[in-house]
C-alpha cells in the first residue's frame, strides 16, 4: 500500500475516534479474594487514602475519570469480603481539591435520595471541581437498603425505573437554572453545560432508562456479539427518544489480571480464585442463581432446570443474565463457574500481559463493541498501577488514547465541546 | 474569652474568591479557638457538606460541621455522610440539624404506612437525633478485623442493626460506614428553631453525658469575629 493510500485511510486526529477509560475503584478490587492479595493492605478500602492514591494514578495516566460504586446498605457477606462504604460525594469531594483534570463519577440512588438535594449537591460538587462531575445514577434494588429508610420491601423494578427517569429530569432542569414544583437551586451553571448522566442497568428497564437519559453507559458483557448487541439496542432505543447514535458513550466494565509475561498473569489469577473465601463464593452465586447450594455436588454441572428467565429473577438481572449465557456457552460445573466468577462482579475478565490486554481492548473498541471501558482491577492499588505503567503507553502509542488532556471537564474528556460564549444554551455537542 | 463556642459561616457563591473568604474565616475560627466551624444551609446555593468536605481539605486540624435540614435528608443518608466525612478528616466533622419538615424519602415510605401517626417538629427532631446517634456506632471500627491469613474481613458479631422505630424514623441499620478511633462526630442543634436570620445559641449533644450550651458567632468578613469576640468579653 503506498504512503498516501495510508495516509488518506488515516482520520486526522481531530475526527478520529478516541478510546474513554475510567477506573471504577471498587473498594479493595473486583475479586472476593482481592482484599487478601499480599499487594493490599487488608482494610485499607476504609480510608480515603486508598481512594486518593487512586485517583492520583488514574489522572497522571489521563484517565477520564474515576467512578465510584455505592449503596445504601451495609453488604451481607461482610464477614469475608471488604465492600463500598464511604459515601461517594464525600470522597469525590476530597479527591476535586486534590486532583486538577479527572473525571468525578459518584453514584447516587434516584430511588432514596430527595431529587432536588441530590440534584445540588452534585451542581455543588461540579461547581467546585470545575466542570468534573458525572452522576451515575441508580435504582436501588433490595429490602435491606428499603428498610433503611422506612419501607418494608424494595419498590418494584419498573417503578423504581419510571422515578429514576423522573429524578433525572428534575435535577437538569434544575441544573439549567429552572424552578421545579417552587424549588430552585441558587447556583450558576456548570463549567461543562450539566453534570454528565451515567447509567448502569442493563435490564430491559435499565435500557430504555440508558437510551433516554444516559450520556455515558456502564454495561456489563461477556461476549463481544452481546456488547455489540447491547450497544445496538442503547443507540436504537436513543433515537426513539429524538437522539443522535452518537450521544452515548459506552463503556463495559472489564476486570483485568496483568502479569509481566502470560504465566504470571495465569499464576495471579490462580492466586486470586484460592484467595476468595468459600463460604462467601457459595453464597455469592446461591444469591445469583436464586436456589441454594448446599446439597449439591460441586463436581457436577449447573442444574440448568432450576434456572429461572431473568425477567424473574430478583436483584441485578444485569448480572444473572450475564451468568446465564455463561452457563449456557460453557456448561461449567459449579466449581468451575464458581472459579470463573472468582467472586467477582460478573464483568468480563481479561488475563494476560500488558499487550495481551491491550489488543483486546482495541479489538473491542475497533469493533464498535465499546467507546472503552470501566476498569474494574484485580486488586487496588497495584492492578491500577500495572494498567497505568504498562498498558496505557502501548494505547497511546498506538494512538488510541490520549497522552495529554484536551480539556478541563469530564465532557470534553469525553469528546464534547462546551460552547461557553453561547451562554444559556451553551451546550454544543461535537463529537 | 473561656466560654466555649463555635462560629458559624455561610457560602454566598461558590466563586474562588468567596471559598477564599471561607478558608480565611475558617483559619481565623480555628485561631481565636471556636470549638467548630459550622458551615450554614439554607436548602440553596453550596451544598454545604461538599464546603466543609472542602475547607477540611484547605484548613488542617479545624472542626467543622455542616448545616443539614430534616427537610430535605433521611436519616440513613445523612448519618452516613457525616460519618464518612469523620473517618476521612481524622474525626474533625459533624453536623448541625434543624428540623424543617420530613424528608421525600421518608414521607414516601411513610405513606404505605398509614397506622404512624404525626408528631410535633420537637419530637420528629429528638426522632431523628436517636435514629443518627444509633446508627453512628452501629458498625464499630474494631469489627474490622481484616485477617489475610484467615480470611474474615469483619466480625460481623459486633456489627448490629439498630431497628429504630420512633414516632416518624423507622431505619433498619446497621449503618455501612465504621465508626472512627475518634469520639462519635459532634451532633448540634439549635435551642430555639428560629432559622438562619436569628442566631440562638447552639446545643451540642452528647449522649449519655448530657448537653452543652455553646454560643454561636456568625461571621461573614475576616475582622468580624475579632470584634464580636471582644464585645462578648466587655459584655461578661
Amino acid at each position: 500500500m503506498g504512503e498516501l493510500a495510508l495516509l488518506l485511510m488515516t482520520p486526522s486526529p481531530d475526527r478520529r475516534r478516541r478510546l474513554h477509560l475510567n477506573v471504577n475503584a471498587l473498594n479493595a478490587g473486583v475479586f472476593g479474594g482481592s482484599w487478601r492479595h499480599p499487594d493490599h493492605d487488608a482494610t485499607s478500602s476504609y480510608s480515603l487514602e486508598h481512594y486518593l492514591r487512586i485517583a492520583r494514578k488514574a489522572e497522571e495516566a489521563k484517565f477520564d475519570g474515576v467512578f465510584l460504586a455505592d449503596g445504601p446498605v451495609i453488604a451481607e457477606d461482610l464477614r469475608y469480603r471488604s465492600a463500598n462504604s464511604l459515601e461517594p460525594s464525600t470522597v469525590l469531594t476530597a479527591i476535586a481539591t486534590r486532583t486538577e483534570r479527572l473525571g468525578l463519577i459518584g453514584t447516587f440512588s434516584s430511588t432514596y435520595n430527595d431529587p432536588a438535594e441530590i440534584a445540588r449537591r452534585v451542581l455543588s460538587l461540579d461547581l467546585l471541581s470545575g466542570g468534573r462531575v458525572g452522576w451515575n445514577v441508580v435504582t436501588t434494588a433490595g429490602s435491606g437498603a428499603a428498610r433503611n429508610f422506612g419501607f418494608e420491601g424494595e419498590p418494584d423494578h419498573a417503578g423504581r425505573y419510571d422515578r429514576a427517569a423522573l429524578v433525572v429530569d428534575i435535577a437538569q432542569r434544575l441544573w439549567d437554572g429552572d424552578d421545579v414544583d417552587g424549588r430552585s437551586l441558587g447556583l450558576p451553571r456548570s463549567p461543562q453545560g450539566r453534570p454528565v448522566i451515567v447509567q448502569a442497568g442493563g435490564s430491559a428497564d435499565g435500557v430504555r432508562l440508558a437510551a433516554r437519559v444516559a450520556e455515558v453507559v456502564f454495561s456489563a458483557a461477556q461476549t463481544l456479539d452481546d456488547a455489540l448487541a447491547f450497544a445496538g439496542r442503547v443507540r436504537d432505543g436513543g433515537v426513539g427518544f429524538g437522539r443522535n447514535r452518537s450521544d452515548v458513550t459506552i463503556l463495559p466494565g472489564l476486570s483485568t489480571v496483568i502479569g509481566s509475561t502470560e504465566r504470571e498473569a495465569a499464576e495471579r489469577r490462580e492466586l486470586l480464585s484460592e484467595l476468595v473465601p468459600e463460604p462467601y463464593a457459595l453464597a455469592r452465586l446461591s444469591g445469583q442463581l436464586g436456589f441454594p447450594l448446599e446439597d449439591l455436588d460441586l463436581d457436577a454441572p449447573v442444574p440448568t432446570d432450576r434456572l429461572v428467565a431473568p425477567e424473574q429473577a430478583g436483584g441485578s438481572q444485569t448480572f444473572y443474565a450475564a451468568v446465564l449465557g455463561l452457563i449456557e456457552r460453557e456448561k461449567p460445573t459449579l466449581r468451575q463457574l464458581l472459579r470463573h466468577l472468582g467472586g467477582g462482579a460478573g464483568h468480563r475478565i481479561v488475563v494476560g500481559t500488558p499487550e495481551r490486554v491491550a489488543d483486546d481492548i482495541e479489538h473491542w473498541f475497533r469493533s464498535g463493541a465499546a467507546d472503552g471501558f470501566n476498569l474494574m482491577p484485580d486488586v487496588l492499588p497495584s492492578g491500577l498501577d500495572d494498567f497505568a505503567d504498562h498498558v496505557v503507553p502501548i494505547l497511546q502509542d498506538r494512538g488510541l488514547f490520549r497522552r495529554e488532556y484536551e480539556g478541563e471537564t469530564l465532557r470534553s474528556h469525553l469528546g464534547e465541546t462546551v460552547d461557553e460564549t453561547v451562554g444559556e444554551t451553551a451546550l454544543a455537542v461535537n463529537r | 474569652m473561656s466560654a466555649p463556642f463555635v462560629v458559624q459561616i455561610a457560602a454566598r457563591s461558590e466563586a474562588p474568591d468567596d471559598l477564599a473568604r471561607l478558608v480565611a474565616l475558617t483559619r481565623e475560627a480555628r485561631s481565636a479557638g471556636s470549638e467548630a466551624v459550622i458551615v450554614d444551609d439554607t436548602g440553596r446555593g453550596l451544598d454545604a457538606s461538599v464546603t466543609v468536605g472542602f475547607l477540611a481539605a484547605e484548613v488542617p486540624e479545624v472542626r467543622l460541621a455542616f448545616v443539614a435540614g430534616t427537610g430535605l435528608n433521611a436519616p440513613y443518608n445523612l448519618a452516613r455522610r457525616v460519618l464518612s466525612l469523620h473517618r476521612e478528616t481524622g474525626g474533625r466533622a459533624g453536623v448541625l440539624l434543624r428540623e424543617d419538615g420530613t424528608d421525600e424519602v421518608t414521607t414516601r415510605a411513610r405513606a404505605l404506612q398509614e397506622h404512624i401517626g404525626f408528631a410535633d417538629a420537637a419530637t420528629r427532631l429528638s426522632d431523628y437525633v436517636d435514629v443518627v446517634a444509633k446508627l453512628w456506632t452501629s458498625f464499630p471500627e474494631a469489627a474490622l478485623v481484616g485477617d489475610q491469613q484467615a480470611g474474615i474481613f469483619a466480625d460481623a458479631d459486633l456489627v448490629h442493626p439498630v431497628g429504630h422505630e420512633g414516632s416518624t424514623y423507622r431505619v433498619a441499620g446497621p449503618l455501612n460506614v465504621p465508626t472512627t478511633g475518634e469520639a462519635a462526630p459532634a451532633l448540634y442543634t439549635e435551642l430555639t428553631n428560629a432559622g438562619p436570620t436569628d442566631h440562638p445559641e447552639v446545643l451540642r449533644i452528647q449522649r449519655g453525658q448530657g448537653s452543652r450550651i455553646l454560643r454561636r458567632f456568625v461571621v461573614d468578613s475576616p475582622g468580624d469575629l475579632h470584634a464580636l469576640l471582644t464585645d462578648a468579653e466587655v459584655a461578661s
